[in-house]
């Protein structure tokens, strides 16, 4: 498919329910539908992955992620000057790491609601202006609503705002037992794509040696 | 849609409410019903995913072990100390009062009882804390980025813009000209961007004042509204500047324009959990509990994807 329309998506949602009438499922309450998925695939799928950065300031260790639709969104990997930075437990907070004056450089991080900590709180060296930026992979809301394309959407994870528009818009038409059927098959996808596209896994020291043992199919 | 995108408004959820359980205007289902439902359903999915966090200034009083929280929930409490490093304190049960090691007398470790924390050992000063908490949710009346209308500067001290500066011994106030409703719960949230070596901020609804800030930083505080002249009025000493203040409201969700602080992540289970006692109002348990199954199965989904931490170990650094 080229890239998802909004009228595209809510033909297809049309043709699966087989509603081709607005009469009692009208275009706009279609759109809310379709919106509120390309949101839900946006963060369940995790697959609208955008960077953000902000400064790091001597001595504070508690930032807000800064976000303009002022939702937060969700932090996967955090990089400071070329280098990442391990996610860590809340409790490590204070624990691990080498200061002086209370200020060291940072080995850790965690998310908590919209703010972002970060472990130890930095030196003077790391808010200086060659180590301060902090990069934040993330993933993020659509960055607006959609009235024409789902621009925010990559093109792998578009079916998957059919198959929530296909699943609550049979709520409307109180086929209750189809959009049961429906919403599962839509999650189950989702989660499918999750782990195909956005799980991020490092491939090991193997993976570029000849292997000592492979499975082979009976008949190879 | 009403609300600010990607956030759904009283209205908006109201509209898909109505959606799902195909009935445009009030007939069988009174718009109240669905507001109350709504309300309901903020709730449960706060209570049962925890998904309200926050990092609440408080303060350890001196001979006082217990400090009151009003909150669903404290996971942790970090120590902020006058100089040197934040450190989380281990957390203990009561049973354990009076039989750990101690080092010296600043709080080292904490326990959780009832609406109260408790701290270990008894502290002999007042000492600064954060509190990371599940908060109870609250109806977002305002987010401010800037000062330069809105807000109303005493005669001395502040100087409102973008942001608000004050300088200066004398204390400065910065009000907020908006009412604040009286003997509510609130949520107020500033950011601290500059401040001098004797800078301070108190945020006050009224006379009930919060806890004083002396550093930068991110600030969340929550504060019970006074019983007269609830205006939200910042106080500062010296040099310090102030940005980007929120209030958030304790209440229930019950006009178009109330705008829950719930990320809009878990707006569409509020729709649905609305839905299901729609349906149970309407007789049709099969199908109401279908939908209850996919709220609580969505509700247990996002939680465990968006919440609940993941950390990395040095295996994620090193090339095996």
């Amino acid at each position: 498919m080229s890239t998802l329309t909004l009228t595209i998506a809510r033909s297809m949602v049309r043709d699966a329910i087989s509603e081709e009438s607005t009469t009692i499922l009208s275009d706009t309450e279609l759109g809310n539908i379709l919106n509120d998925g390309y949101k839900e695939v946006c963060i369940l799928g995790l697959s609208y992955e955008a960077t953000k950065t902000f400064d790091l300031v001597e001595g504070q260790h508690v930032y807000v992620i800064p976000e303009t639709t002022q939702v937060s969104p969700i932090v996967n990997y955090i990089e400071i000057y070329g280098r990442g930075i391990l996610e860590q437990f809340p409790t490590q907070l204070g624990h691990n790491g080498e200061v002086t004056s209370g200020k060291g450089v940072p080995i850790g991080w965690f998310q908590w609601g919209n703010l972002i900590v970060i472990d130890p709180p930095p030196n003077a060296t790391y808010a200086g202006a060659s180590y301060k930026t902090v990069t934040l992979y993330c993933s993020c809301y659509p960055a607006a609503i959609c009235t024409t394309t789902f621009t925010s959407l990559p093109l792998e994870f578009q079916e998957s705002v059919v198959e929530f528009g296909i699943a609550f818009s049979l709520f409307k038409l109180k086929r209750w037992g189809d959009a049961a059927v429906a919403y599962n098959k839509y999650i189950g996808n989702l989660q499918r794509k999750r782990f195909e596209y956005i799980e991020k896994l490092a491939e090991e020291r193997t993976m570029t040696e000849i292997q000592h043992n492979t499975i082979r199919m009976m008949g190879e | 849609m009403a609300g600010t995108w990607p956030n759904l408004d009283g209205s908006d959820l109201l509209t898909r409410v109505r959606t799902y359980l195909n009935e445009y205007s009030a007939v069988y289902f009174a718009d109240t019903d669905i507001y109350q439902w709504m309300a309901v359903g903020i709730k449960d999915i706060s209570q049962k995913s925890l998904c309200v966090r926050r990092i609440l200034s408080t303060q350890a009083l001196r001979s006082t072990r217990t400090v009151a929280t009003n909150v669903y929930k404290v996971y942790y409490v970090e120590y902020i100390p006058s100089s040197g490093r934040p450190i989380m304190l281990p957390k203990i049960s009561p049973t354990e009062i009076g039989t750990r090691q101690l080092n010296g007398t600043l709080p080292q470790f904490w326990y959780e009882f009832g609406s109260t924390i408790g701290i270990e050992p008894t502290p002999d000063a007042i000492y600064d804390l954060k509190l990371y908490v599940a908060d109870i949710p609250k109806l977002t009346i305002t987010k401010q980025t800037s000062f330069s209308s809105g807000w109303t500067a005493g005669a001395t001290g502040f100087v409102l813009g973008t942001s608000a500066v004050h300088t200066g011994a004398v204390t400065g106030s910065a009000q907020w000209d908006t009412h604040l409703v009286t003997a509510t719960n609130y949520t107020i949230t500033f950011s601290v961007t500059t401040c001098g070596t004797t800078g301070a901020v108190i945020p006050y609804i009224g006379i009930t004042a919060g806890i004083e800030v002396t550093g930068i930083g991110e600030y969340a505080e929550n504060i019970l509204s006074a019983g007269t002249d609830p205006h939200l009025v910042l106080y500062a000493n010296n040099t310090i500047t102030i940005d980007n203040v929120n209030i958030y409201k304790e209440a229930d969700i019950s006009a178009a324009g109330d705008q829950t602080e719930l990320e809009p992540i878990w707006q569409h289970l509020i729709v649905l959990y609305a839905t299901f006692r729609g349906l149970q109002k309407d007789r049709k348990w099969g199908p109401a509990y279908m939908v209850e199954s996919i709220y609580s199965g969505q509700l247990e989904y996002t939680k465990n994807l968006i919440l609940d931490p993941k950390p990395d170990s040095y295996r994620n650094l090193v090339y095996y």
